[in-house]
């Protein structure tokens, strides 16, 4: 059943490219913002990168995770799939999977922009970025669908969603800067390590506690 | 529906919690110890930390009603979640203020990124949203639901805001008076005086604010 | 003058006055509310 709403999403992202263009730009022009506002020397542009890049993605996915609830507003398609037999935390698990997926894709487009306009050196080691900013891709939707379930029917839902969303997904970020600044400085794993750590469990607590939710929240 | 304040037992309540309060006040000013190089500022502590003490608290008492609400399906449980809601927010935004007022003189500047004070400043935001939320969520139904959920999700977020925020910037020292058990019997027997009182401060207010919902809720009921 | 007197007072009639105004304001919301359901009730 999962499968069936994950497929769902990415058909409907495939034959659109909505999400990922519109997140894609939106990113390209924060980019734009940041040449212009970073009056500074390279060195220092160098060692904000990591925190620039994410507060960008921050902003983009609040913008893609918005759009793709919408869907689920227009036509009042939310009835529909909530009166559906299944179990709804099963929505919020492909919403979350599906976004983390639109997610990395726009990543690995917008990074090179990213580090192209702003003149910074790639990571040392790509592998390693890749790899970290797969699990704070997912461990960013996870707060940000479960959020969004809570603030996308609500009045006012594109203030309500970043005032939310922000204060919650603070922990991620601060690790999420502290992971990227290590591998970019090429520092040895161990010393941000316990980053990864708390990454991995606010991706197990807000998945469980989202999945549990998700069904309470979307009662009707 | 009677005013709260008409039943005997809250009149004397209020009135011991009114003498306590005082009692705490005369007890801090005459019988506490003068530190040394903070002298009158110290004693901001004995008010600054209950305040957090019962701000906590009382958001870990959304996050109970948050569960039973679901658990039970009961309507009244959403009232003791907005009751703990507001009177938390109030306490935090207090610590918040005198926080800084207390950390002018000592610190010699009114704000620093320490753990604590910066996981409280997150939770404030978040029961901002929280109240926004609850003004533009919708419908009563949903809203009770939304604000549930949203007891919940915030306060299973604490321990891993606090854990990142201590780990961000280690070098930035918690407060001095930190340990509490490793305080001197003449400052920890005041202090723990002031948190019990402040706690049954908190009892009183909980208990008068969920009575307040409760009628504003039966005048809606009624339409 | 070094003993910080002023911060004290400070604090302490914030956090008072501000549990106490929060009383004093709960009395005036009951008021209202009391008023309100009373009025639907009779009509």
């Amino acid at each position: 059943m999962f499968f069936i709403l994950l497929k769902k999403e990415l058909y409907n992202e495939f034959r659109s490219r909505e999400l990922i263009l519109s997140m894609l730009v939106f990113g390209l022009s924060i980019i734009l913002a940041y040449a212009f506002t970073s009056n500074v020397s390279r060195v220092i542009l160098t060692n904000y990168a990591p925190g620039m890049f994410w507060a960008m993605i921050l902003f983009v996915t609040v913008l893609g995770v918005h759009r793709s609830f919408s869907y689920e507003k227009e036509m009042d398609a939310f009835s529909m799939l909530i009166t559906a037999p299944i179990d709804r935390g099963l929505i919020y698990l492909s919403k979350w999977i599906s976004g983390f997926i639109f997610l990395t894709v726009m990543e690995l487009i917008i990074c090179i922009p990213f580090f192209k306009f702003l003149l910074i050196d790639f990571p040392l080691n790509p592998l390693m970025a890749v790899g970290t900013a797969l699990l704070i891709n997912l461990a960013i939707m996870a707060v940000a669908n479960l959020v969004s379930g809570i603030a996308m029917r609500a009045r006012l839902s594109e203030v309500l969603l970043p005032v939310l969303m922000f204060p919650l997904v603070s922990p991620v970020v601060i690790a999420a800067t502290k992971i990227s600044n290590g591998i970019m400085a090429g520092d040895p794993y161990q010393l941000w390590q316990i980053w990864l750590l708390i990454i991995a469990s606010i991706i197990v607590i807000f998945g469980l506690v989202g999945y549990t939710l998700f069904d309470f929240i979307t009662e009707e | 529906m009677t005013p709260f304040f008409q039943n005997k037992i809250n009149r004397i309540w209020c009135l011991t919690v009114v003498g306590l309060l005082l009692l705490n006040v005369w007890n801090i000013v005459s019988n506490t110890p003068m530190v040394l190089d903070q002298h009158w500022a110290q004693k901001i502590f004995y008010v600054h930390v209950p305040s957090a003490w019962v701000g906590f608290l009382s958001y870990f008492v959304v996050m109970i009603a948050g569960l039973m609400f679901f658990i039970k399906g009961d309507e009244k449980w959403d009232d003791v979640g907005l009751a703990a809601a507001g009177i938390g927010t109030m306490f935090i935004a207090l610590v918040l203020i005198t926080g800084p007022i207390w950390a002018t003189p000592i610190w010699g500047k009114p704000w620093i990124w320490e753990p604590r004070l910066t996981t409280t400043l997150i939770l404030f935001l978040i029961y901002i949203g929280y109240f926004m939320m609850r003004t533009f969520g919708g419908h009563i139904e949903r809203i009770r639901r939304y604000a549930a959920a949203l007891g919940i999700i915030a306060f299973v977020d604490v321990p891993i805001i606090f854990v990142s925020v201590q780990f961000w910037a280690p070098e930035i020292q918690s407060h001095p008076q930190v340990e509490m058990a490793q305080q001197p019997i003449g400052i920890l027997i005041p202090f723990l005086l002031s948190l019990s009182i402040f706690t049954v401060l908190y009892t009183l207010m909980m208990r008068y604010r969920i009575h307040v919902i409760r009628i504003s809720n039966s005048g809606v009921e009624n339409v | 003058m070094y003993n910080y007197f002023g911060y004290f007072l400070t604090v302490y009639l914030i956090v008072f006055g501000v549990i106490f105004g929060w009383f004093f304001n709960q009395i005036r919301l009951e008021r209202q509310a009391i008023n309100e359901t009373s009025k639907l009730n009779e009509s």
